[in-house]
This record gives C-alpha cells, sequence and structure tokens, in this order.
C-alpha cells in the first residue's frame, strides 16, 4: 500500500514537474558550444576554459565547435536555427549585435533568435599610443589629431571589430578625423605599434597590458565606464575628456530561442558557480576579462542595448559593408 | 655573452630533465607525429582537444608538451608528404617535392632520415642562436612594416619561380592563379566579402589544408588510378633511413644553409616560417651545380627545407613568446594555451618567465631527438603500411583526408572543395605545371595584399614608402634582379655554358 501511495504521488510530481524532469535529464549527451572564431583567439580559449568546467558541473562533455566565418555571423545564424534542446549553444561576444548593423544582410536576429543563458564576461578596451608620439593623455592626443588630422594612424584589431567601432565613436563625440588602419587580430596590431609603424590602437587588454608595462606603449584612456582591475592608473574615456563614453566588451552563452526555460536557468546556473570559482575568476582577469555574474535577463538586456547602441553609431560613420 | 648562453641552456635543461617533464615532451612528440601522419589531421585540432586538460598541469608542462605535439606533427607531416606525396602544412608542399621522388626511387628511408637530422641539427643550432640574440631578433621582428612585409613577400613570390619545374612563364602564370585563390574571402581593410559566391562557406578564404590537399595530393591519387596497375608510381620499398656518407656530404651545407634562412625568417611574424622552407628550397636549387636534378629526388631539396623549417618553428617562439604574435592556427592555440595557464607574452618574458621561456626551447631540442629515435622502429611501421594494395590504400588516404579537411572548420563543402582541387590539380598535371608556386601565390597573395593596402592607408597613397624604407627597397631591389635573370633565358643559357667550361 505505501508503495502504491509513493508510486502514485511519484507519478503525480512526474507529470506536474515535467519541467524540472526534464531538466534534470539535461545534458544526457554531449552538448556543442559553437565558437564563432578560428580555434586559438581569446574568445575560443575562454570557450574552452568554459566547456571544461562545465563538464565538471553537470557531467557531459562540452565540446567546443569552430565555425568561423563572415565575422561570427555563420556561427550566429547556425544556432539561430539549431533545434532548440539545449544540446547546440553559442559562445558570443560584440559581433553578434554589431553585424545587424553593419552587413546589408544578416540571416538571424540578434534578440529574437537566442535564448540568453549568461552573461559570463565583460571586457575594456585602450587606447595605446606609442611612446615616441611623446603624447601622455588623451587630451594631447586629441589636440596632436586635430592639429594633424589624417596624418595621424590608428589601428583596430579588425573593421568592423569592437576596437574600430571604438574609435569611431570616439572620433564623432571629440569631433576629431584620423586615418584608420585595420589589422587582423590584435598581436599584429600591438606589434606594429610597438615598431612605431603606426601611431596608436584600440584593442583589448590581453595583447597590450604587457607592453605598457613595459613601457614599449603608453596607455592613455580605457573605454568602459569604470577603471580597470589591470590597469588601474589609466583613466576611463568618459573622465578624460567625453563624459558618458562607454563601450563595454561583453562574452555571452546563448541557446537558440525557444530553449525550455528550466535548461536555459540549469546551465545559467552553472555557469554562475564557474565564473565564482577562484580558479578561473583569476584566469579570466589574466586574459583581460571582467567576470561579472549575469543571468538570461541581464545578457538579453545587454544585447539588447548593444544593437540599438551600433545601429545609431554605424550608420552615422559611414561604415556598412555587405 | 656565452656565458649567458650556458646559463640559459642550463636552466633550460634542469628545468626539462625532471621525469614528468620528459614524459610529456615524448607524450606530445608522440601524439604530435601520428596526428601528423594522418593526412589533412593537423595539430590544430589536436592541440584544442587538449587544451582544456592541460589546465591542471604546471604551465611550463603543458606547454612543452603542447609544442611536441606542433614540431612532432611537422615531422609526422613531412613523413606523409615524402611517403604519399600529401602536404598538410605550406612546409610540406615543399618536403613533398623531393621528398616524394626520393620515395619513388625507393630511397623514402634515406628522406625520412635526413629530414630528421636536418632537424635535429636546426634545432640545436637555433636554440644556441635563441640563447644567444633572443632580444636582438624580437628587435629585428619589430623593423619590420607593413611596407617591409609587402616587399618581403614580393621577393619570396619571385623566389616560388625559381622552386618550380619547367617553364618559368608557367610558373609566374601559377604563382598569379594562386594569387587570384588567395584572394577569396573577406577583404581585411573594408570587410567586404569577394569572390564568395555568396557562400558562407567561403567567407573567410579557402583554407591552405583544401587548396593543398587537393592540388597536390588527391590530384596525384587521379594520376596515378589512371595507369594501370603495373606501371603505378607507388614504391613499396622505404629502403633504410641512416644516410650513407655520400648523403651526408651532400646535405650538410644545405643543412646548415636552411638553419640559417629558417632562424631568420622564423622570427618575422605572419608568412615567415612558411616562407622559410620555400626559400631554403629556392636557394638549394640555384646555387646547385645541377638544377635539373631538383625535383627528381635531390636530397638537398630535402635535407635544406627541412631545417629550415624546424629552426623557423624553434625561433617563431620568440615572436610568440615577446610580441604574442602567432605565425599559424597552431601557434596561435599555443598562445591561448600560455593565456589559460595565466602567462602574459610581453616583452619582458624571458626575464619574468626565463624558466618557461628556456625550457620550451631545450625541450624541443630534446624533442627532435626523440622524434628521430621514434622514426627508427616507425619506419618499419610505414614499410608494412606500403605493402598494403594500393587500391585499398588510396581510399583509406581519401578518407582520412575527407575527415582532416572536414575538421578544420566543420564545413562539408570544404571537402567537395577539397574534390574540386583534386580535379584542377589533374588538369594541371595534364598540362605540366607545377603546383608548388601556385600554393605559395595562394598563401602570400592576401598576406601581400594585406602589407600592401595597410602600406598605403598609412601614408595615405605615398608609394615613396617602398623605395624610402631600407629594408623593403632592398628586398624589392632584389626580387627585381631575381626576375630579370630568371625572364631572360639568353642570360640563363650564357650562363649555363660558363658553367660547363
Amino acid at each position: 500500500m505505501k508503495r502504491l501511495i509513493t508510486k502514485i504521488l511519484a507519478t503525480a510530481v512526474v507529470a506536474t514537474t515535467a519541467h524540472a524532469a526534464l531538466a534534470a535529464d539535461y545534458p544526457d549527451k554531449p552538448v556543442r558550444l559553437i565558437v564563432p572564431t578560428a580555434a586559438g583567439g581569446s574568445l575560443d580559449t575562454l570557450a574552452r576554459l568554459l566547456g571544461q568546467r562545465l563538464e565538471a558541473q553537470l557531467g557531459q562533455p562540452f565540446v567546443v565547435e569552430n565555425r568561423p566565418g563572415g565575422n561570427g555571423n555563420t556561427a550566429f545564424e547556425y544556432v539561430s536555427k539549431a533545434k532548440p534542446d539545449g544540446y547546440t549553444l553559442l559562445v558570443a561576444s560584440d559581433a553578434l549585435a554589431i553585424n545587424p548593423s553593419l552587413y546589408k544582410n544578416v540571416r538571424y536576429d540578434p534578440v529574437k533568435g537566442f535564448a540568453p543563458i549568461s552573461l559570463v564576461t565583460t571586457a575594456a578596451q585602450v587606447l595605446v599610443v606609442k611612446p615616441s608620439l611623446n603624447v601622455k593623455t588623451l587630451k594631447d592626443f586629441t589636440a596632436l589629431v586635430k592639429q594633424k588630422g589624417k596624418a595621424i594612424t590608428v589601428a583596430s584589431p579588425g573593421s568592423g571589430s569592437a576596437g574600430h567601432l571604438a574609435g569611431t565613436l570616439y572620433q564623432s563625440e571629440a569631433g576629431v578625423t584620423w586615418t584608420h588602419v585595420a589589422y587582423k587580430g590584435g598581436g599584429p596590431a600591438v606589434a606594429d605599434l610597438v615598431g612605431g609603424h603606426v601611431d596608436g590602437l584600440f584593442v583589448t587588454l590581453a595583447p597590450a597590458v604587457p607592453q605598457v608595462k613595459a613601457g614599449a606603449l603608453v596607455a592613455l584612456a580605457v573605454t568602459t565606464p569604470k577603471r580597470s582591475t589591470a590597469l588601474p592608473d589609466v583613466p576611463t574615456v568618459a573622465e578624460a575628456g567625453v563624459p558618458g563614453f562607454d563601450v563595454t566588451n561583453w562574452q555571452g552563452v546563448f541557446a537558440p530561442a525557444g530553449t525550455p526555460a528550466a535548461l536555459v536557468d540549469k546551465v545559467n546556473g552553472a555557469i554562475q558557480k564557474i565564473v565564482r570559482e577562484q580558479d578561473i575568476k583569476s584566469r579570466l582577469i589574466e586574459l583581460g576579462f571582467e567576470p561579472v555574474s549575469g543571468g538570461p535577463a541581464d545578457l538579453g538586456q545587454h544585447v539588447r542595448e548593444n544593437v540599438t547602441k551600433w545601429a545609431k553609431v554605424i550608420p552615422q560613420a559611414n561604415i556598412t559593408v555587405d | 655573452m656565452s656565458m649567458d648562453l650556458w646559463n640559459n641552456l642550463a636552466l633550460g635543461l634542469s628545468v626539462v630533465g625532471t621525469w614528468s617533464n620528459l614524459a610529456y615532451c615524448f607524450a606530445g612528440v608522440l601524439l604530435g607525429t601520428v596526428v601528423g601522419v594522418l593526412p589533412g589531421v593537423g595539430p590544430v585540432v589536436t592541440i584544442a582537444l587538449l587544451l582544456p586538460m592541460t589546465f591542471g598541469l604546471p604551465a611550463v608542462t603543458a606547454i612543452i608538451m603542447l609544442a611536441g605535439i606542433y614540431y612532432g606533427a611537422q615531422y609526422g607531416g613531412s613523413t606523409t608528404a615524402i611517403l604519399m606525396k600529401l602536404p598538410g602544412e605550406p612546409s610540406s608542399v615543399v618536403t613533398a617535392i623531393d621528398g616524394h621522388a626520393m620515395a619513388q626511387r625507393g630511397e623514402a628511408g634515406i628522406a625520412l632520415g635526413i629530414a630528421a637530422i636536418g632537424s635535429f641539427i636546426a634545432g640545436t643550432i637555433a636554440a644556441a642562436l635563441m640563447a644567444l640574440f633572443s632580444p636582438t631578433l624580437a628587435h629585428f621582428a619589430l623593423e619590420f612594416g607593413p611596407a617591409d612585409n609587402f616587399a618581403l613577400m614580393a621577393f619570396g613570390l619571385v623566389g616560388a619561380v625559381v622552386l618550380a619545374r619547367g617553364e618559368p612563364l608557367k610558373a609566374i602564370a601559377m604563382v598569379l592563379v594562386g594569387l587570384a585563390f588567395g584572394l577569396v574571402g573577406t577583404d581585411v581593410a573594408s570587410n567586404e566579402e569577394r569572390m564568395t559566391f555568396g557562400l558562407s562557406s567561403l567567407a573567410d578564404g579557402i583554407s591552405f589544408v583544401v587548396a593543398s590537399m587537393g592540388l597536390v595530393g588527391v590530384s596525384e591519387i587521379i594520376a596515378n588510378l589512371e595507369k594501370p596497375e603495373g606501371e603505378r608510381t607507388f614504391q613499396r620499398r622505404i629502403g633504410r633511413i641512416w644516410p650513407d656518407r655520400a648523403a651526408l656530404r651532400a646535405a650538410w651545407k644545405p643543412i646548415l644553409r636552411g638553419t640559417g634562412i629558417g632562424s631568420l625568417f622564423g622570427v618575422l611574424p605572419g608568412a615567415g616560417a612558411s616562407l622559410a622552407s620555400f626559400t631554403s628550397y629556392s636557394v638549394e636549387k640555384k646555387i646547385a651545380r645541377d638544377p635539373s636534378r631538383f625535383g627528381n629526388g635531390a636530397i638537398e631539396g630535402v635535407a635544406g627545407p627541412e631545417s629550415a623549417n624546424n629552426a623557423a618553428a624553434q625561433t617563431n617562439f620568440v615572436p610568440l613568446l615577446t610580441l604574442g604574435l602567432p605565425s599559424g592556427a597552431t601557434t596561435a592555440l599555443l598562445l591561448g594555451a600560455l593565456t589559460i595557464q595565466g602567462i602574459v607574452p610581453g616583452p619582458q618574458i624571458m626575464e619574468q618567465k626565463p624558466d618557461l621561456f628556456w625550457g620550451v626551447i631545450v625541450s624541443m631540442w630534446i624533442g627532435n631527438v626523440m622524434l628521430v629515435i621514434l622514426n627508427l622502429p616507425l619506419v618499419g611501421v610505414w614499410a608494412r603500411m606500403m605493402q598494403i594494395p594500393y587500391r585499398w590504400l588510396y581510399p583509406a588516404i581519401l578518407l582520412f583526408c575527407a575527415i582532416g579537411v572536414y575538421t578544420v572548420s566543420n564545413t562539408t563543402a570544404d571537402v567537395f572543395l577539397t574534390a574540386g582541387f583534386g580535379l584542377l590539380g589533374y588538369v594541371f598535371i595534364k598540362l605540366e605545371c607545377d603546383p608548388a608556386p601556385l600554393l605559395l601565390g595562394f598563401i602570400l597573395g592576401p598576406l601581400m595584399e594585406e602589407n600592401f593596402r595597410r602600406a598605403l592607408i598609412i601614408t595615405q597613397g605615398d608609394f615613396h614608402v617602398f623605395v624610402s624604407r631600407p629594408i623593403s627597397v632592398t628586398l624589392l631591389a632584389a626580387a627585381t634582379v631575381l626576375l630579370i635573370t630568371l625572364l631572360l633565358p639568353a642570360i640563363r643559357r650564357g650562363r649555363e655554358i660558363a658553367f660547363q667550361e
């Protein structure tokens, strides 16, 4: 009798909480983490770090799969059209929100196409210049650009990259114009700046900080509203001249739209725990990221804000491509 | 200075000389050899998969193992290039030319042996050079601006004409076709997609593995199958691995020259490492008394480029560790592994992490010894593998090619593209056009264009930059002179007569 009651109870519980049961079984096979860049970049490194810890937390392999192409568009489209069963996830950053304004045809919707899971990290960009330019502050640099105009060259890790857009935004806010020089990644751009072949560069912290510490480059300002932990003495652009200036890079995990909320919550819960692990935290900071713990709502809001922002900045700056 | 050399090397040796580091070094080299031998399956996928697992290892140990996979795979890749003419890396394209010709003569063993010995000697000298001159080398790399990079690649392209078999005009045409293929994909300056026909799989351009596997490897299989079984040029005999005295005498100078070329080119970011073996080959062919031997199994054509390649792989660590500049996908992953370990490349890494820097350098040297020892018994395995009838072997090769090509960016489109390049390569065989210059043009084309436009963007359209910079003007002048000597057959004929006298 007792057994029958428990059985009935159990059935009832299962029926009413099918949702929870779904989440309890998840994941029962390997999960794919799609990365929109080639293996080796900082987003790829972040994904592999996450994948390894997610496997430890959730008991199934989280396999990183690189689907580079079209500045991320290939991967974004692929995941937004994938089966929303929680077994195809996306690790994405700024390009997801930038590309719809940058390209005439993108075949995904950055807001409606995805179920946001976690905002994992944010990151600052830094404006660095070569020491021979003899400027120590953002104000001096801006004055120099006003004087010399297009003869000043400012590099970025790529056309349409967050660094390019941060520079573009700064030019329009400060009312100056320089010559933009696109590179293929932060490393080559930093090397050419150290070699003195360009004058300045907007780039993520990781490749720039060691050069700044060695005195090979001068850091003028970071693009986030708050100063960065890695360069505490460097002012923000907002402090140094353009109040309200904010370009905050972000990295987040997404599922295709329509993925059950219970699965989203489960992955989010695991990621929140991972980001708080001391070991992971310090490594993320070394990679130039600031670990943040934002759930689905935070990430969703972040994406929407970014989409709106770039939709305004990019047409102004006239940098659309096909 | 020499005190530094010994101190640095002793420090490195003390780091590597623990049982666990030696074991991980061996594991890396072994794994690298295995994935390198499988056609198309490259070190990139292997390192990417192992990356999370190295998380728990000490930093030096992790990098020693991953670096082992890197150069182990390069050696394994040479094995496949020599035995089966399936080059998966830019450097193996060069090795395949004379290495496979030697294999067809039944001297695959000697080709493999000289590749290992050359790599070891190059590794030894490059390690010593790095111990002495690393800071200078890092500085040298920084001197190269966009205009200089362009000039260097222009010089490399003219060199590609030297390396080709047959008519120089055909080689020039092939270089141009290669440049055109290289332009497919997204333009760096404007972010526009070009010649992609709206296919998203072409948005990042054609991958090197696809072009090289198709043009050199698959086309060779098609050409082989066309012949009746008895006439196939597939040699089953491997022969001995230790080169005899005559072979060593022919090889030692190319090994030293290759080491010099490789050490220098390896420091240059971008195409430096892949240019190293191409340049070494061109130099050997240019100074050889009888250039016609090249392409038909000249041992210098294996010894020089293989040494150059290994020296470059080693000195490559200078820009990688001091500037965070990867030379390709594999070193980009090593960079990722470093950052996961909390080591950020920078100018002070040699002072801050001397154990890591010198540990990795010395481990590469020890790893090369391991490769030689490892490959002695492996030759027996290859020999047995070559006994498999070709009708069984070639479908297996094609299968591995397809798997390898697929794993590069996880798209089936790449597999179809490889098949397409295979057919194109077959047409080239029929037209007697050598694919090597095409592949060099393919590698250098996009880099050249990128640097050319960057140089002009920086100067706002002023072409003077190419002649006002000393490095650039020297290289462009050298390229022009080389091109003139190639294009005036009269000069060449005159010189051949002079040589005969």
